[in-house]
């Protein structure tokens, strides 16, 4: 992995220079600061905006589970977009500039110009990640009620790794089309159709996306774990990069 | 030891060959010229000597080392600019310096003081601390020279390194490649003819992805282009064209209009007879004569004479 360091350093840098660090750690943040300010406020909301009229809204007491769950579904939805934007142009953006070329041509292996990015744009959502739960578990507890903390950790890090997922999908397809559009619209398709198929009888047990679905049980406090699906993504992670590894190494430049 | 070996290198795209079995040896500390039209195969070459793109068939080396896209020993050895340079626009040079020497494994004080000296050396040292997203097309060229050289490269591969410039920024380039020519190997692919006559001891004429010839250029001067005889009167020349037609020693001679002007072009079969002769034959004539020159063979001509009519050495 000649040359990650540096390549790694430049990506923080690059991420950090072209905003994208505050504007992911800003819509992270959003939705985990929303979520339960919504899910607390809402008949409130709905009675300032004088929608109730003379019939009654009937809406159920927001519990804290609820408030979790609900980020846990906007995560599964946003958070995956976010994935695929920041990480489609990745490497196909730099190929079509021409920037991997000139990168490529100092002593830097494909391996590390790949890993680099994956490691970069993982430490930012994971952050990002950890600060929209962190502030979604804060704000629940002040505005709805108590709420155990493993739990919600636990599903918080099953949501994550779901999205480091994402962006090692993403960041194969980019290494494969030298259009971000194409690698993303692929990406998202692929995501899409894993999430149907994890209703398929055996196989779907085994699918990454019932990592969102435990992590939703973990929440209630059910022990329905799916470690076949766990190891399936951490599998497809390895794989994701080492062949965008391959790809990268029999592409023109 | 070859700087370079070629051996066979083909380059195949689908049905399309973009190089076609390249025999080529670069002598160590020589700077070579890479000549031939556009779309001739020059920048696929390149790209595979810099092992940034995979040789259908063949093998290359460069510095004694095969080149393989996984051979990152042999990319310390080489600098490389490509023909229009691409940079990170959120860099400013420097940072951009300061980045390519952490990737050659520099040490950063050492890597400080490279940076410095190479952006002094091209003229952007104020400039460096800009961001390279606001530089102009000569401006990135010019970075491109200095991260190229940024690992004092045993070998410097230049791809079209002066089109991008203006007349000055053309000169401090081949000012500086006359410099490194003793202790770096460059191998400089283009199509202007007048820098590879300025700079290259050596050149390969490429076309069509095939090569037509490789040899130095004083060489190829004497073998592919003869000398000619540019001479002018004030009166219409077509009798003495005539006249210098009958002559054995005459291979060629026409009549061309430059401007009002009319000159009459001898191409000799032989030189020496020809300097004697033809002077004898003007004053003959009774014509005024107002411009006499023998004119030396240009590397343009010999790049015409193969590239143009299609020879084959």
């Amino acid at each position: 992995m000649s040359g990650l360091i540096p390549l790694f350093k430049k990506e923080l840098k690059e991420q950090w220079k072209t905003y994208k660090t505050l504007i992911v750690a800003i819509a992270f943040a959003f939705f985990g600061i929303s979520t339960p300010l919504i899910l607390a406020y809402l008949p409130q909301i709905i009675e300032m905006s004088g929608q109730g009229g003379d019939i009654p809204v009937v809406m159920p007491d927001p519990t804290p589970l609820m408030s979790m769950q609900e980020f846990g579904q906007t995560m599964l939805q946003v958070g995956v977009l976010i994935c695929i934007l920041i990480a489609m142009g990745a490497i196909s953006g730099e190929r079509d500039k021409g920037t991997a070329m000139l990168t490529l041509s100092k002593p830097v292996s494909r391996g590390a110009f790949v890993m680099s990015k994956y490691l970069a744009l993982g430490l930012l959502v994971l952050v990002s990640m950890l600060l929209g739960a962190g502030l979604c578990y804060w704000y629940t507890v002040m505005l709805i009620g108590d709420f155990s903390f493993m739990p919600f950790l636990g599903s918080t890090l099953l949501m994550s790794l779901f999205l480091l997922l994402c962006l090692a999908v993403t960041l194969f397809f980019s290494s494969f089309f030298k259009s971000s559009l194409a690698a993303g619209g692929t990406a998202l398709v692929i995501l899409i159709a894993q999430g149907l198929a994890t209703q398929l009888p055996w196989i779907g047990q085994y699918l990454p996306g019932n990592l969102s679905s435990w992590s939703t049980r973990l929440l209630s406090a059910s022990s329905d774990p799916a470690w076949g699906a766990l190891a399936v993504s951490i599998a497809i992670i390895g794989l994701c990069l080492y062949f965008a590894r391959i790809r990268l190494e029999r592409k023109e430049l | 030891m070859d700087a370079i070996l070629c051996q066979k290198l083909t380059k195949k795209f689908g049905d399309f060959t973009a190089l076609d079995g390249l025999d080529l040896a670069v002598e160590k500390n020589r700077v070579f010229g890479f000549l031939g039209p556009n779309g001739a195969g020059k920048t696929t070459a390149v790209r595979m000597l810099t092992g940034l793109s995979q040789p259908t068939s063949g093998k290359a080396y460069v510095s004694g080392e095969e080149v393989t896209p996984r051979n990152l020993s042999l990319r310390s050895k080489i600098g490389f600019l490509p023909d229009v340079p691409a940079f990170y626009g959120w860099m400013t040079g420097r940072e951009f310096m300061l980045f390519s020497g952490e990737l050659h494994k520099l040490a950063p004080k050492d890597n400080n003081l490279r940076a410095d000296e190479l952006l002094e050396l091209v003229d952007l040292k104020e400039a460096g601390k800009r961001r390279v997203g606001g530089y102009s097309r000569g401006m990135k060229q010019r970075l491109g020279i200095a991260q190229a050289l940024v690992n004092k490269p045993e070998v410097l591969f230049m791809d079209e390194p002066t089109s991008a410039l203006d007349p000055m920024g053309r000169r401090d380039v081949l000012n500086l490649i006359e410099r490194l020519s003793g202790d770096t190997t460059v191998f400089m692919s283009t199509h202007i003819l007048s820098d590879v006559e300025r700079v290259c001891d050596r050149v390969a004429i490429i076309s069509e992805g095939k090569l037509i010839t490789s040899a130095s250029v004083e060489e190829l001067k004497r073998k592919y282009s003869t000398s000619a005889f540019e001479i002018q009167f004030e009166e219409e020349p077509t009798p003495i064209l005539t006249q210098l037609l009958k002559m054995p020693y005459v291979k060629t001679a026409e009549v061309r209009a430059e401007g009002d002007l009319k000159v009459v072009y001898v191409q000799a079969s032989d030189l020496a007879k020809a300097k004697t002769e033809i002077p004898g034959i003007i004053a003959q004539s009774g014509l005024t004569l107002t411009h006499y020159e023998l004119t030396t063979p240009s590397i343009e001509d010999v790049f015409i004479q193969l590239v143009g009519n299609g020879a084959k050495a």
